[in-house]
């Protein structure tokens, strides 16, 4: 290309920019940069701000909510690798293509696709104290373990965990087939000549070659666990009963637009924003790492 | 790839292989666990609000559409629905556009600066959603954007950014640039050639991440809550959110309008499929 021709290549290249660049700074850049501001100071969102130095902080260390929400939050994280277990075990029978595979696959996908919103409603129907859940349990006599699922302190973290591995294991086992397609097949086909099986085979063949694929969902669900949430507490439980699924991102929404106490929530923000910083630079490597 | 090996294998063992049993009954019992939350909805939906009382989970004895009726007109469903049409459209085709345009830059330019560019795109998604909520809300108060579709439009596009362009991106350069060479030969200017060359060649990659935007876009609750209170201008997923709470004992209602909200986004999963699955494993597999 002349030179007069790669001059004119910039020019569009910046003009081509320009409106995603434009988009990512008045709406992205801006607005992170105005809640870190923000969260030195004392702002109910109508009035200016004041400033009030580290006091939000300090609130922040003292407050047994933003705990209790950062300890709900750490069980999902802990629920991670069983998120991700699940997926992969049975992504590997679909990989072997085992009868109606493509059909298995749909029906895991299924759940993938819908709203939080929708996946939120009909659970909270069908985990209801009269709802078919415990119908179901009383008939094969299990009565006894039959509760409001959702209303039960003890038990609405972890029915909360569940609801959401039903939403996204499909998605996991999409990812792990991709994973399992990647790899030459000649090692699968060659451990099972040898006879690993079970364990063995999933310990020393099947985790080490699909590592990558691994640690990108793992990553990708723990991110996720921090920040996506929002739409299946306020649906299901409302951060409740008491405290019981508080997470931080929910703490951070009452917080704003409940209380309007919009400084304390960029506070909020700007720890959710380094806990979860360093977990998404990590992503963003991963996927780099692929670009190359 | 798995699809030759699988023709090869089938090809050596006809015969049924007693050792896959359990395997594929457990496989049915989950199957069984994501299809039948779904069949429960569209059965409770198409029972009137006395049948199931007592007949919660047969098949409905006098099928009705009644639920689909109310739903859509008197909770507003329609409305609703028609508001997330008008927003995620438009959110869509923006989005297409901004990408490729981004996405051809990046690929097919030269100019200083240009893996920083890249690189701070993709890096811009270390920013999480929630922690922009509240200055972007006061923001878009101040640009006159709340409760205007104009407002919630301008988020989803900025969101749907880093994935977008990163996808085309990685799409655009796998065209060879003696396509580019050859039409500037023939006179073309850069917008032309994005056009006529590179978009009808990135067809899949533009149809994947049109599905990704629409399936995201149309389920989004945060956003859509914030920026459209205002129950003429509220989305579908708002508007259902809030049926939960109006709705609560009528649950033949409520099922009838998530039925109806889910409709749409599971059409489009049973018609593309592959292409959501393609574009969702891009940046586990390469």
């Amino acid at each position: 290309m002349s030179l007069a021709g790669r001059k004119t290549g910039a020019v569009y290249a910046y003009l081509f920019l320009a409106p995603a660049c434009l988009l990512l700074i008045v709406f992205r850049v801006v607005p992170a940069v105005s809640a870190i501001g923000h969260s030195v100071t004392s702002w109910d969102g109508v009035t200016p701000a004041v400033y009030i130095g580290l006091d939000n902080f300090r609130e922040l260390v003292r407050d047994g909510v933003f705990w209790t929400a950062l300890k709900n939050n750490l069980v999902l994280v802990l629920a991670v690798p069983v998120w991700v277990l699940v997926s992969l075990l049975l992504a590997l029978p679909l990989h072997q293509e085992v009868p109606a595979w493509k059909f298995f696959r749909t029906a895991f996908f299924l759940p993938s696709v819908l709203s939080p919103v929708i996946i939120g409603t009909l659970f909270t129907a069908l985990l209801r104290h009269d709802g078919p859940v415990n119908h179901g349990l009383e008939l094969v006599g299990l009565g006894r373990v039959a509760r409001d699922w959702l209303g039960d302190p003890a038990a609405a973290l972890p029915t909360l965990t569940m609801v959401i591995l039903w939403g996204v294991f499909g998605e996991g086992v999409i990812v792990f087939l991709a994973g399992l397609a990647a790899v030459p097949q000649e090692i699968f086909e060659a451990a099972r000549l040898d006879g690993a099986k079970g364990w063995v085979y999933l310990r020393h063949i099947v985790i080490p070659s699909l590592r990558h694929v691994i640690e990108f969902w793992g990553v990708n669900l723990v991110v996720w666990s921090f920040t996506s949430l929002f739409a299946f507490v306020y649906v299901m439980t409302g951060g409740g009963p008491g405290y019981a699924t508080m997470l931080v991102e929910y703490q951070l929404y009452l917080q704003a637009f409940e209380a309007n106490r919009m400084g304390y929530a960029c506070a909020l923000g700007t720890a959710l924003f380094l806990m979860v910083f360093g977990l998404i630079l990590l992503q963003v490597r991963l996927m780099a790492e692929k670009e190359d | 790839m798995a699809g030759r090996s699988a023709e090869h294998r089938t090809g050596r063992h006809r015969s049924i292989r007693w050792g896959r049993v359990p395997t594929v009954l457990a496989l049915v019992g989950i199957s069984a666990t994501t299809i039948y939350p779904l069949l429960f909805m569209l059965l409770t939906a198409l029972k009137g609000r006395k049948e199931y009382l007592f007949n919660r989970y047969g098949l409905p004895n006098e099928a009705t559409l009644e639920n689909f009726y109310n739903a859509w007109v008197h909770a507003k469903v329609g409305h609703y629905a028609v508001n997330s049409s008008i927003v995620v459209a438009t959110a869509v085709v923006l989005g297409w556009v901004v990408c490729s345009l981004a996405a051809y830059a990046l690929s097919h330019l030269r100019f200083p600066g240009r893996r920083a560019i890249f690189l701070a795109i993709i890096g811009s998604m270390m920013i999480a959603p929630q922690v922009i909520l509240i200055p972007l809300y006061s923001m878009l108060i101040s640009l006159g954007l709340l409760n205007q579709h104009a407002g919630l439009i301008l988020v989803y596009v900025t969101l749907s950014i880093p994935f977008g362009t990163y996808l085309l991106t990685s799409y655009f350069r796998g065209i060879p640039a003696e396509m580019v060479e050859a039409a500037q030969v023939d006179g073309a200017n850069h917008l032309q050639i994005l056009r006529r060359v590179m978009v009808p060649i990135a067809r899949p990659a533009l149809v994947t991440l049109g599905i990704f935007n629409f399936l995201w876009m149309w389920n989004e609750l945060l956003f859509a809550l914030l920026i459209l209170q205002d129950d003429s201008v509220r989305t579908l997923m708002v508007g259902v959110a809030n049926l939960r709470g109006q709705y609560t004992t009528n649950i033949p209602l409520l099922s009838a309008g998530l039925f109806l909200a889910a409709t749409p986004v599971l059409v489009v999963f049973l018609i593309f499929q592959t292409q959501i699955t393609k574009g969702m494993t891009m940046g586990a597999v390469k």
